[in-house]
């Protein structure tokens, strides 16, 4: 259960680490239809926006204990 | 086209070649397979207006239905378009990665044909709502053949078995997947069998082992042989499972099961309605019922509806896997995917697909209510699919750098062929043609959103993300307080600090020991070798970013391979 990553990168500079320890960082993302961003019409950002919010969350879909997960909330106007 | 890559992992459970034969039976050609069940009297039935059957009809559409075998099947799916495999693995997703899409420039060829791809797959939607309704439809309509009053009952017995299928998708299929191969295998001699009894009682239909009835025929039906066309078409629908399923038991399986054991069977039994068809026109009504003698009939049922669940299946379990390639490939916004237990086919379940499809196959089984009524639908979708795959095959292969005259000349025939199959099934567009049509745009329109959005996601998140440089420099003028252990931040880029990190230490001035920013990319092919899967490179004494490498048809074990790192 210790990485070879962490020890490897930094050649003992970065001790080994526990995987059962980590805590996994992901962005719970929120997605506001404006009419900042070209490409879309905003109805149609809507609807992503939509799609977002209904999606699997990450931690999920990448198969990590959930135990583990810090979802920190990130916005993003487009 | 001429790369087949056995060597790749899609091989790796290869078994003997009889039981794979046998195994992708239940899979491959539970579709075509099946369609003797309505191909022929649709497009007989299709071909005299007027009610009276003439010879010349019977002998020119069996003739059609043949050499749409050869030409369609045989040649395109069972020999060319195998070729362009994805590192094994085939099917329209497979195909579309091979075009790059993370590489189309926008405006360009390429993202073109991806557009072109997409609909394509979601093409496979529409025909996957409307198949399981069609097939099941035509084998319980058998019972109303010797019991007229019996024909109320077609469609709620067609519901239930299909709503039963949809129910126990959850549970995983496997475990009933082994019974597909024997039981289709049983059905292929059956219905050869059959065939020999009709051809028996007409010989003359054997004429149609020649193109020329078909073509003669053709061409003095005038406009009705568009019409005609279109119910011939019924025949080969099952073509683009060749290519799907290609992945899981590798093209040689597939093609000895298909000339040793399904064409000639599928070729005895349309020959065989056509001789019965010359000998009793009146067998019109149902005329691969009546090849059976009398106290085989309710038997038969049986097998067709077993043949017809298994057909449907496939369909479903494509469907699936359909979805989850898509997912990956970015096409598809997340969703619930369950691994349920077993291995190969059969192995997903997305619940949301499930539903869905149950509810337009159901709404297909209601709303048309016959076989009949169906056919109009059916056929529209795949017939565009086909000529998506072939117009695909051919960017590929020239990109291959295969003789383009070759290919041209190959594809553009295949092209040509499958162009008129298009017309002649958008004869049927308002008689339900537009019902795959409609789920097919709603689907890609989905899909091409959720590509958009996340398009423009990525240059928004790369404008506010924090660049790593700038990032360690501020944490060396301003440290956060340090936390034991080791973050993982997961992310889509491998640029910039992803926002979670940036705002952790904003917020709460704290950073981990150890900090692995994790992007998570997917890759055009099906697989990624051990060598490919992850890069890691130090950003500073205590970060480093770890790419880690997913083909679209593996799992993201994420903490599995960061274990065995």
């Amino acid at each position: 259960m210790y990485p070879k990553a962490c020890k490897s990168v930094a050649r003992g500079q970065i001790a080994p680490c526990n995987l059962a320890q980590v805590t996994y960082f992901t962005g719970h993302e929120t997605i506001i239809a404006t009419t900042r961003q070209s490409g879309m019409t905003r109805w149609r950002k809507a609807m992503f926006a939509m799609m977002s919010r209904n999606a699997q969350q990450p931690g999920t879909y990448f198969n990590i204990p959930c135990a583990q997960v810090l979802e920190i909330g990130v916005e993003f106007e487009i | 086209m001429a790369i087949i890559s056995t060597a790749s992992p899609a091989f790796k459970g290869r078994r003997a070649l009889a039981p794979a034969a046998l195994a992708c039976m239940g899979i491959v050609f539970g579709d075509i397979g099946t369609s003797p069940l309505y191909t022929l009297q649709v497009a007989v039935k299709a071909a005299s207006p007027s009610g009276a059957i003439s010879p010349e009809a019977v002998i020119g559409i069996v003739s059609l239905i043949f050499w749409s075998l050869i030409i369609v099947i045989s040649i395109k799916y069972a020999t060319l378009i195998m070729r362009a495999s994805n590192h094994g693995e085939g099917g329209i997703l497979a195909l579309l990665a091979l075009i790059s899409p993370q590489h189309a420039k926008r405006g360009g060829w390429r993202a073109a044909m991806v557009i072109v791809g997409l609909i394509g797959a979601t093409l496979l939607y529409g025909d996957g709502t409307i198949t399981p309704a069609i097939s099941v439809l035509s084998a319980i309509e058998g019972i109303k053949l010797y019991a007229p009053q019996m024909g109320r009952f077609v469609v709620p017995l067609t519901l239930i078995i299909l709503v039963i299928l949809f129910l126990i998708q959850h549970k995983g299929t496997s475990w009933i997947g082994r019974l597909f191969g024997p039981v289709m295998l049983l059905w292929f001699i059956v219905i050869g069998v059959l065939g020999i009894v009709g051809i028996a009682k007409a010989p003359a239909i054997l004429a149609a082992l020649s193109p020329l009835p078909a073509i003669t025929y053709l061409w003095h039906v005038g406009p009705l042989a568009l019409v005609v066309i279109g119910g011939a078409f019924l025949a080969v629908t099952g073509g683009e499972a060749f290519y799907a399923d290609m992945g899981h038991f590798g093209p040689l399986p597939i093609r000895v099961a298909w000339f040793g054991v399904a064409l000639p069977a599928l070729t005895l039994n349309y020959f065989g309605q056509g001789g019965l068809l010359l000998k009793e026109p009146g067998a019109i009504e149902n005329s691969f019922y009546q090849l059976a003698p009398a106290w085989t009939h309710y038997g038969l049922v049986v097998l067709a509806t077993a043949a017809t669940v298994i057909a449907s299946q496939s369909i479903i379990s494509g469907a699936y896997s359909l979805t989850s390639q898509a997912i990956q490939l970015g096409f598809f916004p997340r969703m619930k995917i369950v691994h349920t237990a077993g291995h190969e086919i059969g192995q997903i379940y997305v619940p949301l697909v499930n539903w869905l499809l149950a509810f337009g196959t159901l709404a297909a089984v209601i709303g048309f209510g016959s076989s009949d009524a169906l056919a109009g639908a059916f056929g529209i979708a795949v017939s565009l699919l086909m000529a998506i795959t072939t117009l695909m095959a051919t960017f590929v292969a020239l990109e291959w750098k295969i003789n383009p005259f070759l290919v041209y000349a190959v594809n553009g025939s295949l092209l040509a062929l499958e162009l008129l199959f298009v017309a002649s099934t958008s004869t049927k567009l308002l008689e339900g043609g537009w019902f795959p049509l409609a789920i097919s745009f709603v689907v890609a329109f989905l899909m091409l959103t959720w590509r958009k959005g996340q398009e423009t996601m990525d240059r928004v998140r790369l404008a506010i993300r924090e660049k790593s440089p700038e990032f360690i420099e501020r944490l060396k003028a301003d440290p956060p307080y340090r936390l034991p252990g080791t973050a993982v931040v997961l992310g889509r880029m491998t640029h910039g600090v992803p926002l979670p990190l940036t705002r952790n230490v904003n917020f709460n001035h704290v950073l981990h020991e150890r900090v692995l920013l994790v992007a998570v990319e997917m890759t055009e092919t099906p697989r990624v070798t051990d060598e490919d899967r992850v890069t890691v490179t130090a950003l500073s004494e205590r970060i480093a970013r770890v790419a880690l490498r997913f083909g679209f048809m593996e799992k993201t074990r994420c903490t599995r391979r960061l274990a065995s790192l």
